[in-house]
């Protein structure tokens, strides 16, 4: 059966489901509840980077009156575990011993009002000893650097299949070292050339609008129930067992619309705060950042990448070994997950014999780096795709021609033991090459105008993610999905309904995507690594086939048919030409009562250890990004005359979406290749509050700006949908250095690309 | 002088009068006291946009404004733009139609924001749409569909007419 | 957050504040009685835009007192060879003021502020009296060789505008009036394509002013005579003009390119 010709919901432009709530100012977000009795939250942070905590004094703000608690370390008993993290539980609740940043939270207040709870803020009295800071990624590794952690924090190493490995605090100031080998380094040797390339990758803030918030209560003294913005809430779960020692069943977590999130959302954020204060108060407790604190609590990982690539004379790559530093900050957070993905994209998508790579996560005393949307990838992406355009130039070569020599084909794996890959990358290249004009670029040259182009790319989809989804039918062909995928702005309660929707033969409006508590929702990993579609999406496809079979099943019995003589339409039984209602049909067979059928979906990508991370890639995700640029030398402003990026979808389940997916990620590279970024000065962040922190606005769209959603159709998904998110985002910064190495001969090999370095480089070169 | 100041004022329409704290921002006094929170706070200072509602017809950044200054005046924010049977304002009936909204945080701050440029101007360039839109932050979509989204509520209520 | 903050301690942006006096005043001279007579003195509230930022920051609110119940220092108007510009004037009451037009080339770049939503609410005065780097204002005042208006209830204070820096307390003073010289053949080219690293404004007419402004710096102003080379104008500018996004060798360099540009923008007039 061809089953995009027939399709009916899935590849339409519909509204989204939340539309009508969204633009009527009516979708519920955390930072919107507020319960009977509730008070409010505020964290006191530290104004020094590094130092040992000698002592608290917060007598005077319980006093206040107004105040009902007041949350310091010394405070935190044996029942609870103090610290928290991914691979490595580092991070305290509020501070134990030290502070390890400037903005690390050394106290909480819960009181009536926020008024009050800032008032009560000034009161409270902090000793601190100071200690040497750690600023940089240098900083950290050089001889007789200060550590953060003397002694190495509880921690684990994941198994690793073939090639992988990682080791925890393999040298102070490192928490986790990841590797990865394949083929024999011999092959160096036979190398034409071996060019040898450092980048530098500048740091951004999510930016996410609804601030990290939660809202928490003690039911019975012995139940959390926890609302809360966070894109995993099992994860999260699962961790707050860990830390209040409680049974999963006793702690309950609800994810209304989450305001965006772009990867920070993931773990314990406010979550543990709010939920200590209200065991303190035995009153519900909201802890809502300011955007502000968002800037202290969780950022992109700045990054150091080293490149040493094997190449022929004609072009054909051999080896690339790979050193990567990436800027933790104070606690490991997901660096150690993060390390693992930038260590094993570095490559690209392209055929080696030989890839060797270790990616080091280094702490230093700022902010800590966590899940950004790209997630490594954005990293080497940066410089994978930069140095692809330098070794084509020292070759003589022409830089897509250099591509298409080395890219890998449809259907061949990244590395043996992985996946094949599911977009044709070549057919990807030339198509946004021909958009920007790349083949006639050299007809009518303009001075300091140039073009470039790169392709992004990643492994999608997460490694590790069970899926689990859940649909009921009532007796009139109202249906519910249950499934713990977070609305987060990528559209998702919308793409899982329409798949629901579409296989059971119903208009997308009766599908109801249920309110997410862990309580009743199915389990899922979290809402990340572009996984909705292409993970949960199975899940949901599933139960959806499941549930069809049992209705058809259960007309056929009724009917003395057989099941796939019969068909489903808006929850009426086609056969042949009749069309027959299934309400009575089930009423008269339950005795009158009514029935719901049931039915569960299930999706895991298989164990596998000859797959290097344990599993084979769910799907690959990529990004081909073209630009147009011009480069003003007397000033080294860049003006992006023409923006292509493209992303492969599989198959769009809803077009608007996938547009509004690559379009946004590509906004976000585009700041992030132009301006924006994190400035420190030392251990100080200078511009971290929304006026200081520049973000894209309208008026820095590019003259033109085109995205195309290709759908090749090999996604694993439902109908070959693979997910989106993340790859517009990937081969912009690279793609405008190529433009400008086009237009200038002049080679920035790190971010942003902004005047000042743009001049420099050129001053540089002249 | 005084701490606590009485407002009588219209929200959407309806009249509302109130005493409160003279600190009370106009945010609050929305979301809190007329338990609006369709209007969201993101920022907190003016930059983001994410809280712009009407005050007497001109968009303004209610994080950033008091209470006291709505007394007298009319105040619309984004609940107030439907009509009675529910229909949609063309700006929302545009957003929804062409998805120019994604994680929604921004979105009735951007919808009012577009409603006031389009009671001054309801055939606006697509210059003088950036321009505009250039004073609120999306940080999901990438402004392209936000942009096309409010030429085509231009568009839907004056057809034929788009420059 | 403020990185001045000086205190061991972070405090979070406020967002809510305690409660507060609050005065209305509706003439000058009662608001600037208030300024004058009140034990602490109370905070001046004009548009608001700036002073949210600063209670964010943590500034402390005793009183507040709003302005925007006054019943003039609004408008411009071109009065004894100066344009006299009312200081809670908004920057769309600017943009397209005819009287400023006395001055080519000031609307625009007073249109150009901030954006669209700002500028119905900001004013000219509350963006000098912020004292704050990042604010375009006061580049374009002390290019414009710009006089500043206190009163306050010991009398009236002028205040050249690139004096406003190291001006002091101003807290009981209330800024009435911002006056610009109308010297012969005077204009104003104001570049800020490359905003936030620098933005810098020329005025032609006589001697000719040129005022550059960055993220983190102080204005530096740099005059001379018109027939001096860009580069000439530039070796004026302050030895250690650096702050963590650029250097003085980019801002010089980069400056009297400008220049150069501003200079024939200016000449087609
Ligand atoms: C999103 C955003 C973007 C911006 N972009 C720019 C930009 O591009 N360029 C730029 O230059 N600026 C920019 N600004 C700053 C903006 O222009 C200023 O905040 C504004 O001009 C301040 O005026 P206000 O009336 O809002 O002042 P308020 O916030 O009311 O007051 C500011 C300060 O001045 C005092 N004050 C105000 N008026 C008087 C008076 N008459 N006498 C004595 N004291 C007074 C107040 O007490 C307060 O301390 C931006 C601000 C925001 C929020
Ligand atoms: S929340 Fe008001 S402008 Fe950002
Ligand atoms: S839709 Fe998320 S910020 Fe605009």
């Amino acid at each position: 059966m061809n089953e995009s010709a027939r399709l009916e919901v899935v590849g339409r432009p519909a509204r989204r489901k939340d539309a009508r709530e969204k633009v009527r100012g009516k979708a519920g977000y955390t930072t919107d509840i507020s319960l009977p009795g509730m008070l409010h939250a505020k964290a006191l942070r530290s104004a020094i980077a590094h130092a040992r905590l000698v002592g608290i004094d917060a007598s005077a703000a319980r006093e206040l009156p107004g105040v009902h608690a007041v949350l310091t370390g010394d405070g935190i008993g044996d029942d609870i575990a103090p610290t928290y993290g991914y691979f490595i539980k580092d991070q305290p609740i509020v501070a134990l011993d030290k502070v390890r940043y400037e903005g690390d939270t050394v106290a909480a207040v819960a009181a009536e009002t926020e008024a009050i709870a800032d008032a009560a803020l000034r009161l409270i009295k902090v000793e601190y000893e100071e200690l040497p800071p750690v600023a940089s990624i240098e900083d950290a590794l050089s001889d007789g650097a200060a550590e953060l952690f003397e002694e190495a924090p509880m921690g684990i190493v994941p198994a690793y299949g073939t090639g992988a490995s990682a080791e925890l605090r393999p040298r102070p100031n490192v928490c986790y070292r990841f590797n990865y080998e394949t083929g024999s380094p011999d092959v160096f040797e036979t190398c034409d050339h071996v060019f040898e390339d450092t980048f530098h990758f500048s740091r951004m803030q999510h930016f996410h609008l609804e601030p990290f918030a939660a809202v928490a209560q003690w039911l019975d003294g012995d139940r959390i129930e926890v609302s809360t913005s966070c894109q995993n809430p099992f994860a999260l779960r699962k961790e707050l067992g860990r830390v209040f020692k409680l049974p999963e069943n006793s702690i309950s977590v609800r994810v209304p619309f989450v305001g965006g999130g772009y990867g920070s959302k993931n773990n314990c954020k406010a979550e543990p705060i709010a939920i200590l204060l209200a065991r303190m108060t035995g009153r519900p407790v909201r802890f809502a950042l300011t955007h502000d604190e968002n800037f202290l609590t969780n950022t992109q990982h700045a990054a150091v990448l080293k490149l040493k690539t094997g190449v022929m004379n004609d072009g054909t790559l051999v080896a690339r070994d790979s050193e990567i530093f990436l800027d933790s900050g104070a606690y490991s957070d997901a660096s150690p997950l993060v390390a693992e993905k930038a260590g094993y994209r570095i490559p690209g998508p392209y055929r080696y014999r030989h890839i060797r790579t270790s990616c080091d996560c280094v702490m230093t005393n700022t902010a800590p780096a966590g899940p950004f949307r790209g997630f490594g990838g954005t990293q080497t992406s940066w410089a994978c795709e930069s140095q692809m355009d330098m070794i084509a130039d020292r070759l003589g070569m022409d830089p897509l021609e250099f591509r298409m020599k080395n890219l890998i084909d449809l259907g061949e794996p990244f590395v043996p033991g992985e996946s094949g890959m599911d977009s044709d990358l070549r057919a990807g290249l030339e198509l946004v090459a021909r958009e920007i004009g790349y083949h006639d670029r050299k007809k009518n040259p303009v001075p300091n105008r140039g073009v470039g182009l790169a392709l992004g790319f990643k492994d999608g989809g997460g490694v590790n993610k069970p899926a689990q989804a859940r649909i009921k039918v009532s007796t009139f062909g109202d249906i519910f999905l249950h499934c713990g995928t977070v609305e987060i702005g990528q559209g998702a309660h919308s793409a899982l309904s329409a798949v629901v929707a579409e296989i059971l033969g119903a208009p997308a409006g009766r599908v109801r995507y249920m309110p997410i508590n862990t309580d009743h929702t199915p389990y899922d990993q979290g809402t990340n690594a572009s996984s909705a579609i292409s993970v949960m999406g199975q899940a949901v496809e599933r139960a959806a086939r499941s549930l069809r079979a049992q209705v058809l099943d259960f007309a056929a019995d009724r009917l003395g048919a057989e099941p796939q003589d019969l068909d489903l339409e808006d929850w009426h039984i086609r056969k042949g030409n009749e069309a027959l209602p299934l309400a009575p049909m089930i009423m008269g067979h339950f005795g009158g009562t009514g029935w719901e059928f049931t039915a569960d979906g299930f999706h895991k990508a298989e164990t596998d250890h000859s797959a290097p991370l344990e599993t084979q890639c769910v799907f690959w995700e990529l990004g081909w990004g073209a630009a147009d640029i011009e480069v003003d030398p007397d000033t080294g402003l860049i003006t992006v005359h023409k923006l292509v990026v493209s992303g492969d979808a599989g198959q769009a389940i809803n077009p608007l979406v996938c547009r509004g997916q690559d379009e946004g990620a590509a906004i976000m590279g585009l700041g992030q290749a132009l301006f924006e970024e994190m400035v420190y000065d030392g251990t100080r962040l200078m511009n971290g509050d929304a006026f200081a922190y520049r973000v894209p606005m309208a008026q820095d769209l590019p003259a033109e700006f085109v995205s195309i959603t290709q759908e090749q159709g090999h996604g694993p998904g439902p109908f070959g949908a693979k997910g989106m998110g993340e790859g517009g985002m990937l081969p912009v910064a690279p793609a405008i250095a190529n433009a400008l190495f086009d237009a200038t001969g002049v080679r920035v090999a790190a971010l942003p690309l902004s005047p000042p370095r743009v001049k420099a480089a050129l001053a540089k070169n002249s | 002088m005084s701490d606590t100041v009485s407002i009588t004022c219209t929200v959407n329409g309806e009249p509302v009068a109130a005493d409160v704290p003279a600190s009370t921002t106009l945010a609050d006094f929305i979301r809190e006291a007329c338990g609006l929170t369709g209007t969201k706070i993101a920022c907190g200072h003016a930059v983001c946009g994410a809280c712009t509602i009407h005050l007497d017809g001109v968009p303004v950044a209610s994080c950033s404004a008091y209470a006291f200054e709505a007394d007298g005046s009319e105040i619309r924010t984004v609940e107030g733009l439907e009509d009675a049977d529910g229909e949609l304002d063309p700006v929302q009936a545009a957003f929804a139609d062409l998805s120019a909204f994604q994680c929604g945080y921004c979105t009735s701050g951007m919808i009012m924001l577009a409603r006031a440029l389009l009671d001054r101007d309801p055939n606006p360039s697509g210059e003088t749409i950036r321009k505009w839109l250039s004073s609120n932050i999306c940080r999901c979509t990438g402004y392209e569909m936000i942009v096309e989204a409010v030429a085509r509520a231009a568009e839907a209520a004056n057809p034929g007419t788009m420059r | 957050m403020s990185p001045l903050d000086q205190s061991p301690n972070m405090l979070p942006p406020v967002r809510q504040l305690p409660p507060f006096r609050l005065f209305r005043p509706t003439t000058t001279a009662e608001a600037v009685g208030i300024l004058g007579s009140e034990e602490t003195p109370p905070i001046c509230y004009a548009g608001g835009t700036d002073l949210c930022l600063s209670v964010h920051e943590g500034r402390s609110v005793p009183s507040l007192l709003t302005l925007n119940t006054l019943d003039g220092l609004r408008g411009a108007e071109v009065r004894n060879g100066t344009l006299a510009i009312g200081a809670l004037a908004t920057f769309d009451e600017l943009s397209t003021h005819d009287q400023v037009t006395a001055i080519p080339g000031l609307a625009e770049a007073l249109g150009a502020i901030a954006n669209v939503r700002i500028r119905f609410r900001a004013t000219i005065g509350g963006n000098v009296v912020a004292r704050r780097t990042a604010y375009e204002v006061p580049i374009l005042l002390a290019a414009l060789d710009a006089r500043l208006v206190f009163e306050s209830s010991v009398g009236r204070r002028e205040l050249a505008a690139t004096d406003i820096w190291t001006a002091g307390d101003l807290d009981r003073s209330l800024l009435t009036e911002i006056e610009i010289p109308l010297t012969e053949g005077l204009a104003l080219d104001y570049d800020r394509t490359l905003r936030p690293w620098m933005t810098q404004a020329a005025a032609g007419g006589g001697t000719e002013r040129v005022a550059v402004g960055t993220r983190f710096l102080r204005p530096a102003l740099l005059s001379g005579d018109p027939g001096d080379s860009a580069e000439t104008r530039f070796s004026g500018l302050p030895g250690e003009f650096n702050d963590v996004l650029l250097t003085r060798d980019y801002v010089s360099g980069t400056g009297a390119a400008l220049l150069t540009r501003q200079r024939a923008r200016l000449a087609k007039g």
